[in-house]
């Protein structure tokens, strides 16, 4: 499993959010950083620089 | 009476055999009885449903019925707007938001002649639960009410088992539809998304969003979902094309149908409990003895599904939730303002790089069906845990089966297919191609035909 994010990152990340958290909260929840870090480097398996996102949308005109 | 069905009820409220008013009366006090153990609805509106029940029987009376929904006692799940009753999504954030309107979804199913008894438990905004720190306790299993429902759609789930209901809206984000349908024993689909609008349903991540219906038959789940489709211009995701004919190949059958079975889902990404591996092996057998083809599929691994799901999930439901977390964080259950927090921390790199991934894991999915119809796995690992064993990182710590449809927009469907150790259900996945949902309800359709599941309630249903 991948190590969470480390303090300095989590404390930035919640400040920049504008959550504000007890200590023991904020660990619990860095500690659980760990499964987004992990989805994270899942996704990014080798893939040609092109490749679209599947949100990229045609542009429409509305009826 | 014994309990009808949706298909049962309509054809005895046009013969006059049941009166809507009376109907809806019985449910009602029904649900009023149950609801102490089950916590399935947060709140009643006798007086709507009484007013709709009498205009159903106006109807009835004067042979002008709309159609089979025409009566049918039915409940909203409670992140469904309804105009002039108190939509929460489940939490004190909204405790005081009362909707103008009602979702498109809620407009649809009343112009049906439906008749609503009330809203429904949900996950707090449908991702956070079960949790026992908000205004209302979390649903309870009708089968075991120690138990889960499955979530987020807990209450329709209940509701819809313990027969309060006959049917009832949920929605899907990553599997709240499903989910809950396995859990509780009933059929639930989530539509291709696109079929059905979403306008007025408060968000989670709107590129996996789908609304759909719950219920006790496949049967009943179309004639509902029957009822939702259609292009709604409001909805941005609302798919212009003409509306699917849900109904008439229903009794159509399998033969001919090329049926997948992800069999690494469930046998070797992440294990499935003894009765789940085989009610799967049972609706493989039953399809294939009623004339389909069953063959074995490959797709990506099912963490690769999760992963992209649970990071765009995570990231959208962050953005729709970002300025309430900063003025009412108190406000939100502790399960639901975690998980939001941990969102926080997810790179606008991480999200992208997941929707990439997406097109990848979409573009794998077609590829596989261009040489099956149908796609079969399990819907969840097994029967419900009991309520109190699911922690608040539980949607993280192990794949589910539901996410990669929400990626992929395909129409999925859950159904009952036994009942484990414990004895509560369990329910196999049936997915289809984008808006070929006709073919999926047809294949659950002839399954329960087949097999009798359909005739074993809980016991407080009867």
């Amino acid at each position: 499993m991948a190590e969470p994010l480390d303090k300095p990152q989590f404390d930035a990340l919640m400040q920049r959010a504008g959550i504000a958290l007890t200590d023991a909260e904020a660990e619990g929840i860095r500690a659980a950083s760990r499964y987004l870090v992990a989805a994270a480097d899942r996704v990014r398996t080798p893939r040609e620089v092109a490749i679209e996102m599947a949100t990229t949308f045609a542009p429409q005109v509305r009826a | 009476m014994t309990l009808p069905t949706i298909a049962e009820a309509a054809r005895m409220i046009a013969a006059k055999q049941i009166s809507p008013i009376a109907f809806a009366q019985d449910r009602l006090d029904r649900a009023a009885a149950h609801n102490p153990a089950l916590h399935a609805f947060i709140r009643f509106t006798p007086e709507l449903a009484l007013a709709q029940a009498r205009a159903a029987e106006a109807r009835q009376m004067a042979g002008t019925l709309k159609g089979p929904l025409d009566g049918i006692p039915i409940a909203h799940k409670d992140i469904y707007e309804t105009a002039g009753v108190p939509t929460t999504g489940h939490s004190r954030v909204l405790i005081d938001h009362v909707p103008a309107q009602d979702a498109a979804v809620v407009r649809a199913w009343a112009a049906a002649g439906t008749v609503t008894l009330g809203k429904l438990a949900t996950h707090e905004f449908a991702w956070g639960g079960p949790s026992f720190d908000l205004p209302w306790p979390p649903a309870r299993n009708p089968w075991n009410t120690a138990h889960f429902t499955g979530g987020s759609s807990s209450g329709t789930g209940a509701a819809v088992a313990a027969g309060l209901i006959l049917g009832g809206t949920g929605s899907d984000t990553g599997g709240s539809i499903r989910g809950p349908a396995s859990l509780c024993g009933i059929a639930g689909i989530k539509p291709t998304y696109g079929l059905c609008s979403r306008t007025g349903v408060l968000p989670l991540s709107q590129s996996l969003d789908t609304t759909g219906p719950m219920a006790w038959t496949v049967e009943d789940c179309a004639l509902l979902l029957d009822a939702m489709t259609g292009h709604d211009p409001s909805d941005p995701s609302s798919a212009n094309r003409p509306r699917p004919d849900l109904l008439s190949g229903l009794n159509g059958g399998v033969a001919g149908l090329r049926i997948g079975v992800i069999r690494h889902f469930h046998e070797d990404d992440t294990k499935v409990s003894p009765a789940m591996r085989a009610g799967i092996a049972h609706v493989g057998d039953t399809l294939k003895a009623l004339g389909a083809e069953i063959r074995e599929v490959t797709l990506p691994p099912l963490q690769d599904f999760n992963a992209a799901g649970w990071l765009i999930l995570a990231a959208d439901a962050f953005a729709v939730h970002e300025t309430w977390l900063r003025t009412k964080f108190r406000a939100y259950g502790q399960i639901l303002r975690e998980r939001l927090a941990v969102s926080a921390t997810i790179s606008a790199a991480d999200y992208l790089q997941a929707q990439r991934r997406r097109r990848e894991l979409c573009d794998a999915v077609t590829a596989a069906m261009t040489h099956c119809d149908l796609l079969l796995t399990a819907s969840q690992p097994g029967e419900a845990k009991p309520i109190d064993q699911l922690g608040t990182w539980a949607s993280f710590e192990a794949p589910n089966f539901t996410i990669p449809f929400n990626l992929t927009g395909q129409p999925a469907l859950s159904l009952c297919s036994g009942f484990g150790e414990g004895g509560l259900p369990v329910g196999a996945q049936l997915i289809g191609r984008p808006f070929e949902d006709a073919t999926v309800l047809r294949a659950g359709h002839a399954y329960e035909q087949a097999t009798g599941w359909r005739g074993m309630r809980p016991a407080m249903a009867g």
